[in-house]
C-alpha cells in the first residue's frame, strides 16, 4: 500500500510543532524547514471558518517537479513512494517550484539549490513515520496507506490537481466549521489579510526572463528576416546578441557550473527542450550568418529552430498557466517572433495579423481583469497599446517612408511592456493563493447573519 | 519527554511513551529546547554591568563572587540580612530549587515575596469550595458530554488537553467557549460566549439562578455533599437573564443556551483558564463558577468535573498551594515575606526596617513579569547592588550588576511534579552544563564556603557532584516506596495516592467536609460574602470611573502558544511564529480611531504605555484590546507597563488583567 500523508484539519490548532519537527529531524537550521502551516481566514472573518493546513511534499505519484526538472534531479524511491531531489545534480533554475502547485520545492539561496522534503526516507526505510507526523502534539498530521475510507484530497485551499498528491484530508466537520458567536459583527468593511507564503513569481524575480525571451524572439525575428531575403544580419552583432541572451538565462541559474544539465530531460521537461531547441537555434543561426550566408537548407534550420525554440519558450510556461493547451497570452513569445518577423521584414500580413491578433487578446484579457476587479494598470495598458499597435501601424500606412527604426523600436517597447505585465499577472498554483481566492468567495456568498443566528436558535 | 544527545548536544526531543497525557508530540516550546540549550545567546560566563553603562563584560566566577560576597558581608552588618530581598520564580522546576531560600536562612536572613502571579485567586476558590486543588487525570474530559473552556484557549495553553477533547468532540459531546476572542479552541465550539473582561462571574450566577429556577439540578447530590444550596439559590435570585446580559454584553439568549446545555448535558466538565482569575473579583467569579458544578452533581464522577489545578502530584510540599505562598501566620524573623508579588515594585520601593539594598533574581524575569513594570524598574534602580541568575539577557538581566548563567533542566538531575498530569519524572542530566554555567545549587555552595557558613559547604545541603544530585534526591524519595531513583529513571510513574476521577470517594476536605458553597472561611480570610456573588472588576466602566472616558478598553494579555510567559521568544525557532508583538483591536475600534491594519499605535494609560503594530481582529470583542503576554522590552515591549499592581479578592494573585487603556494612532512620521 503506498504511503501517504493523512491530515485532520478538524485537530490541527497550527501549532508549528510539525514545521519545527521537520527543521530538527532534518538539520536544516532553525528557522528553516521544509513544512509549512497555510490558515485560512487569519483574520477571522465571522462568515468562514478558521483552520490551518500543515503543507509538505505530497509525494505525488505524478511529480509535476520531477516531470518539470530539466537537470534530472530528481528520482523516486519506489520502495516508500518518496520523490527526492539530488541536490547535486540540481542547478537552481527554480523550474520545480513552478511546477509543483503546493510550494513544496523551495530555494536555498545559500548554496544555490532546491531544497524539498525528503517523505522522511531514512525513517521510512527504518519502518519510522516521518518525523512531523510522529511528533504532532494533536494527531492532527498522521501517516498512513493509501487510500483510507472517508478521506478526500480536497479542502478549501487545498489545490485540486491530477497529479495524485500522497495526502489525505478529513473534511472539516460541519458541527465544528464555526461557532455561534454571541458578540456583533463589526460594521466596518472587512480587511483581507495580505497575501503570505506562496513561492510568488514577480517581475522583480524575473526581469532577467522578461528580457530574456523578448530578445530571444528578437533573434529569431532577424534571422527569419535573413532567410526571406529583406535584412541583412551582422554575423558579429548576431553572435553578441546570443551571447547577451544566454547570459539573461544563466543569471536565473543557481549553480552555473551546472548549467549543462540544463538539457538532459527532454523526454518531459519544455525547459530543457526549449534551452536544446535555443542552443542550437544560435548555433546554425551564427554558422549560416557567420560562415555559410548562401546556404538555404541552414538558413530554414535555423529560422525553423528558432520557431521551435519560442514555441518550447511557451510551452514552459504551461506549468504556471490557470488554462488550458489552446491557450495563448498576447505576450506569447512566439507571436512575438512572428509579429516582429513581420515588422523587420516590411510584411504587411503577417505583422498585421500577428499584431491584431496580440492586440485583441491583450484587450480582452483586460475587459476580463476590469470585470474580475483585477488591477488593469490603465497608464501602462495605453502605452502597451500606442507603441506597440497604433503607433507602428501609424508610422506604417499613413507615415512618411524612412521611420523603419521608429516603428521597429515602438514595437520591441510594447512587446517589452505586455511580457513585463505576464510576470506580474501570473499567478501560479499555491496554497495560499487558493485559500485566498477561495475567503473571497466564501464572503462574497456569506449568509447573512441575522439568519445564522436564527438557525442557531432554532437549533 | 526522550531526549536524544549527540556528541554532546541535544539534537532531537520525542514524547515518552510511558506519559499518557502527551500522547503526540511535546509543544513548541518543548521542542525549541534543541535550540534553546545550545543558543548563542545563552549566557555561559558571569558577567559584570561596565560602571555607568548599560554594557556587561565577561568575568570569573572569583571575580563575580568575591564582588557578591563583598557585598553580601558588608549588608550583613548594616543595616541587616533582610535589605537583601530573594526573589524567585517558576523559569525552572524541581525540588533542587529549594535550595535558594536554604541559603538565605544560612547568610542571616533575607526579604522574600508572598502570592503569585499565576493562578492563586482559582486556587483559594478551589480549596474553599472543594477543600483540595485536585481534578481527574486529564483523559477523564474525553467523558464529558459538555465542555466549558472557560477563559481558556487549550488549543494553544495547553495544546495535550485538546487531543482529549476532540475524543469527546468526536463522541457527540457539546463545546462551549467562554471568551471575549475568537480563538483556536473556539473554533471547534458550538457556542462562543463573548463577555466583557471580568465579568464572568455575573455570568455563572445568572447560569445557577436559571438552573435553579427549571429545577435543572441535582437535588440528591446537593443534599448529600453540598453546604449552602439554599443561601447560594437566594442569593442568585436577582441574577436575571437580562441582567446578567446587561452585565456582561452577552445577549440574554445565549445565556439561556449556556443554563439549557448544563440543564441537558451530563457530565460536564467546566475547564477554566488562568487569566480570568487575574482581576479584582476574581475569586468569587471561580466560586461561582465552582457551583455550577456542585449544584449539578458534576464533580467526582467521569467526565464530569473542575479541570483548574491537579496537585496531586505535589507530593513532596507540606503545605500545599495555594496556603504554601501566603504569609506565615507567625514571623520567624529571619526571612521577612514582607512583599506581595502583586505589588513588587510598589513594596520594594515602601520596605523600611531595614529598606531593600540589593535583589538576586533567579527563574524569573519580574520586571516584564510582574505588574506595573515602570514601578518595578524604579524598584530595582533604586538598589545598591542586583544580580540575576539566567540563561539569557532578560529584560531583569539588563537591570543587573552581576548576572551568573543558569542550568537548564537537562544540566542537573531533578525530580518534578505536574500542575495538569498526576506523573512524578525525573528529569535526568544528559549533557555537562556548558562553558562556564553552574547550577545554583553550586553557586550557593560556593557563596557559602566564602561566607565561611559551615553548614554550607556539605553536599546534603548543596549537591554539586552527580552522586550528591542522586543522594538529595533519594532522601526526598524515601517517604515513598513506590518512587525510586530506578523506576523513575524508566519512566514517568503516577503519583502515590493520585485519584483517577477527583473526588471520586466523595470526601472533601473542607470545614464541612462537604462542597461548601457557603463558606465561613472566605468571610473569615477575604472579607468576601460567604456565597459567591458579583462585583464589577476595579477597572470596570460601568463603576463611573472618572478616567472612563479616557481609557475606555480592556486591555487583554493572554498567553499564546509560542512562549511560556516571557521565556522561548528569544529563539529563532519560535520568532519565526510571530517577531513581533501586535495590538489586536476590532475593527470598528480602529476605525473610530483612524486606525488601519499594520500601523502603528500607542497603547496607553496612567501607568505607562507600550507602541506596537496594530492587526485588525474581526473575531474580538468589541472594546477590547489584546496584546499576547511575554514580550520582553527590548522586543517591543511588556504589555505590564500598562498593568496595576493590584491584588485579586483571595489568594495574594496579581489582578493585573483587571487593566483599561486607551489606543492611537501614531503619526506616520514617527
Amino acid at each position: 500500500m503506498p504511503n501517504s500523508f493523512v491530515f485532520d484539519p478538524n485537530r490541527c490548532t497550527g501549532c508549528g510543532a510539525c514545521r519545527l519537527a521537520c527543521s530538527i529531524e532534518n538539520d536544516l537550521g532553525p528557522a528553516r524547514s521544509w513544512r509549512r502551516i497555510e490558515t485560512f481566514n487569519p483574520r477571522r472573518h465571522p462568515s468562514a471558518p478558521l483552520f490551518h493546513l500543515s503543507l509538505a511534499c505530497n509525494h505525488c505519484s505524478e511529480p509535476a517537479c520531477m516531470y518539470a526538472c530539466p537537470a534530472l534531479a530528481y528520482r523516486r524511491d519506489e520502495a516508500t513512494g518518496a520523490v527526492l531531489l539530488d541536490e547535486s545534480k540540481c542547478i537552481g533554475c527554480k523550474y520545480c517550484s513552478w511546477a509543483c502547485p503546493y510550494d513544496a520545492p523551495v530555494f536555498d539561496s545559500n548554496r544555490g539549490v532546491m531544497s524539498k522534503c525528503t517523505f522522511c526516507n531514512h525513517r521510512l526505510q527504518d519502518g519510522l513515520e516521518p518525523a512531523c507526523a510522529s511528533l504532532c502534539p494533536t494527531g492532527a498530521l498522521g501517516f498512513g496507506d493509501l487510500p483510507e475510507a472517508g478521506l478526500v484530497n480536497e479542502i478549501d485551499g487545498f489545490p485540486a490537481t491530477e497529479l495524485g498528491p500522497r495526502i489525505q484530508i478529513r473534511p472539516l466537520e460541519p458541527g465544528r466549521r464555526l461557532p455561534v458567536m454571541t458578540a456583533p459583527e463589526a460594521t466596518t468593511p472587512f480587511t483581507l489579510a495580505p497575501q503570505t507564503g506562496s513561492a510568488g513569481i514577480s517581475l522583480r524575480s524575473e526581469w532577467s526572463l522578461m528580457l530574456f525571451t523578448t530578445l530571444a524572439a528578437v533573434l529569431v525575428g532577424l534571422v527569419a528576416s535573413a532567410f526571406a531575403g529583406s535584412a541583412s544580419v551582422h554575423p558579429g552583432l548576431f553572435a553578441g546578441g546570443a551571447a547577451l541572451t544566454m547570459g539573461l538565462a544563466m543569471l536565473h541559474l543557481g549553480r552555473l557550473e551546472r548549467a549543462y544539465r540544463a538539457v538532459l530531460n527532454l523526454r518531459r521537461s519544455w525547459l530543457s527542450r526549449e534551452v536544446l531547441s535555443l542552443t542550437a537555434f544560435m548555433a546554425a543561426a551564427i554558422l549560416y550568418l557567420w560562415l555559410v550566408p548562401d546556404s538555404f537548407g541552414l538558413a530554414l534550420t535555423a529560422t525553423l529552430l528558432g520557431f521551435l525554440s519560442l514555441y518550447c519558450a511557451d510551452q514552459v510556461y504551461s506549468v504556471l498557466e490557470r488554462a488550458g493547451p489552446g491557450y495563448r497570452h498576447s505576450a506569447s513569445v512566439l507571436w512575438t517572433g512572428f509579429y516582429l518577423t513581420g515588422v523587420f521584414i516590411g510584411s504587411g500580413w503577417l505583422a498585421g495579423g500577428f499584431g491584431f491578433g496580440k492586440m485583441s487578446l491583450y484587450v480582452l484579457r483586460k475587459a476580463r481583469f476590469i470585470e474580475a476587479g483585477r488591477p488593469v494598470r490603465p497608464g501602462l495598458s495605453a502605452a502597451r497599446l500606442a507603441l506597440g499597435f497604433v503607433l507602428p501601424f501609424g508610422l506604417w500606412f499613413f507615415g512618411p517612408v524612412g521611420f523603419h527604426g521608429v516603428i521597429i523600436a515602438a514595437v520591441l517597447a510594447g512587446e517589452l511592456i505586455d511580457r513585463g505585465e505576464y510576470y506580474v499577472e501570473l499567478e501560479p498554483t499555491s496554497p495560499s493563493l487558493e485559500m485566498q481566492q477561495t475567503l473571497e468567495e466564501r464572503i462574497a456568498d456569506a449568509t447573512a447573519r441575522p439568519e445564522r443566528l436564527a438557525a442557531a436558535a432554532a437549533d | 519527554m526522550n531526549v536524544h544527545v549527540e556528541d554532546g548536544r541535544i539534537r532531537r526531543i520525542e514524547p515518552h511513551p510511558g506519559n499518557e497525557a502527551t500522547p503526540g508530540g511535546a509543544c513548541l516550546k518543548g521542542l525549541s529546547y534543541v535550540e534553546r540549550v545550545h543558543s548563542p545567546d545563552r549566557i555561559l560566563y558571569p558577567r559584570r554591568r561596565k560602571p555607568g553603562t548599560n554594557e556587561f563584560e565577561g568575568i570569573s566566577w572569583e571575580e563575580a563572587l568575591d564582588t557578591i560576597v563583598g557585598k553580601l558581608v558588608e549588608l550583613r552588618d548594616d543595616p541587616g540580612p533582610q535589605s537583601v530581598l530573594y526573589y524567585s520564580a517558576s523559569g525552572t522546576k524541581g525540588l533542587l530549587n529549594g535550595v535558594g531560600l536554604k541559603f538565605w536562612r544560612l547568610y542571616g536572613g533575607c526579604t522574600t515575596t508572598y502570592g503569585d502571579l499565576c493562578w492563586p485567586a482559582g486556587l483559594e476558590a478551589t480549596r474553599l469550595t472543594l477543600g483540595e486543588n485536585k481534578h481527574s487525570a486529564p483523559w477523564d474530559i474525553a467523558k464529558a458530554r459538555l465542555i466549558v473552556l472557560w477563559g481558556k484557549n487549550a488549543a494553544e495553553t495547553n495544546i495535550h488537553q485538546m487531543t482529549f477533547i476532540d475524543q469527546a468532540l468526536d463522541a457527540g459531546a457539546k463545546l462551549v467557549v467562554i471568551d471575549p476572542r475568537r480563538t483556536q479552541s473556539s473554533e471547534r465550539a458550538d457556542l462562543l460566549v463573548q463577555p466583557r473582561p471580568g465579568t464572568d462571574g455575573a455570568l455563572a450566577l445568572a447560569v445557577a439562578n436559571l438552573l435553579v429556577e427549571a429545577d435543572a439540578v441535582d437535588r440528591e447530590f446537593i443534599d448529600r455533599h453540598v453546604l449552602g444550596f439554599p443561601a447560594f439559590a437566594e442569593s442568585v435570585k436577582g441574577c436575571s437573564p437580562d441582567w446578567a446580559a446587561e452585565t456582561t454584553d452577552v445577549p440574554a439568549q445565549f445565556i439561556r443556551k449556556l443554563a439549557e446545555y448544563f440543564a441537558d448535558y451530563r457530565p460536564a466538565t467546566i475547564s477554566p483558564g488562568f487569566g480570568m482569575q487575574r482581576f479584582t473579583n476574581s475569586g468569587q467569579t471561580m466560586r461561582a463558577m465552582l457551583a455550577l458544578l456542585a449544584i449539578t452533581g458534576n464533580v467526582g464522577r467521569p467526565g464530569a468535573g473542575w479541570v483548574y489545578a491537579n496537585l496531586q502530584s505535589h507530593i513532596f510540599d507540606d503545605v500545599k498551594d495555594p496556603i504554601a505562598f501566603y504569609p506565615p501566620e507567625r514571623p520567624d524573623g529571619v526571612v521577612r515575606v514582607s512583599i506581595s508579588t502583586a505589588r513588587l515594585g510598589p513594596e520594594m520601593l515602601a520596605q523600611q526596617d531595614p529598606p531593600l539594598r540589593m535583589a538576586w533574581v533567579e527563574r524569573g524575569n519580574p520586571v516584564t513579569q510582574n505588574p506595573q513594570t515602570n514601578t518595578v524598574l524604579e524598584a530595582f534602580r533604586a538598589l545598591d547592588f542586583r544580580v540575576a541568575v539566567d540563561q539569557f539577557m532578560t529584560d531583569t538581566a539588563r537591570e543587573a550588576d552581576i548576572v551568573l548563567p543558569a542550568k537548564t533542566m537537562f544540566e542537573q538531575s531533578d525530580v518534578i511534579g505536574a500542575y495538569w498530569h498526576d506523573y512524578m519524572q525525573l528529569k535526568q542530566k544528559v549533557i555537562e552544563p556548558p562553558g562556564e554555567v553552574k547550577p545554583e545549587s553550586e553557586i550557593y555552595r560556593l557563596l557559602a564556603a566564602k561566607l565561611g557558613l559551615r553548614e554550607g559547604v556539605d553536599g546534603t545541603v548543596f549537591p554539586v557532584t552527580d552522586d550528591e544530585v542522586e543522594a538529595y534526591l533519594e532522601r526526598a524519595l524515601e517517604p515513598f516506596p513506590e518512587l525510586t531513583m530506578e523506576r523513575l529513571r524508566e519512566e514517568p510513574v503516577l503519583a502515590p495516592g493520585h485519584q483517577e476521577v477527583a473526588f471520586s470517594d466523595f470526601v472533601f476536605p473542607t470545614p464541612s467536609g462537604k462542597i461548601e458553597l457557603e463558606s465561613s472561611e472566605a468571610v473569615e480570610r477575604w472579607g468576601v460574602d460567604a456565597v459567591p456573588n458579583y462585583a464589577e472588576p476595579a477597572e470596570s466602566l460601568r463603576t463611573g470611573a472618572p478616567d472612563a472616558a479616557s481609557y475606555p478598553l480592556y486591555m487583554m494579555t493572554p498567553n499564546t502558544k509560542n512562549r511560556i510567559h516571557s521565556q522561548f521568544n528569544n529563539l529563532e525557532m519560535i520568532r519565526q511564529f510571530g517577531d513581533a508583538p501586535f495590538a489586536y483591536i476590532h475593527p470598528d475600534d480602529a476605525a473610530a480611531r483612524g486606525i488601519s491594519d499594520g500601523d502603528r499605535v500607542r497603547i496607553f494609560n496612567a501607568r505607562g504605555k507600550l507602541e506596537l503594530e496594530a492587526r485588525l481582529d474581526n473575531g474580538l470583542k468589541p472594546g477590547c484590546v489584546c496584546v499576547t503576554n511575554g514580550w520582553w522590552i527590548s522586543e517591543g515591549g511588556t504589555v505590564n507597563f500598562t498593568s496595576a499592581a493590584r491584588e485579586t479578592d483571595m489568594g495574594y494573585g496579581a489582578a493585573f488583567h483587571d487593566n483599561r487603556v486607551q489606543v492611537e494612532a501614531m503619526r506616520r512620521a514617527e
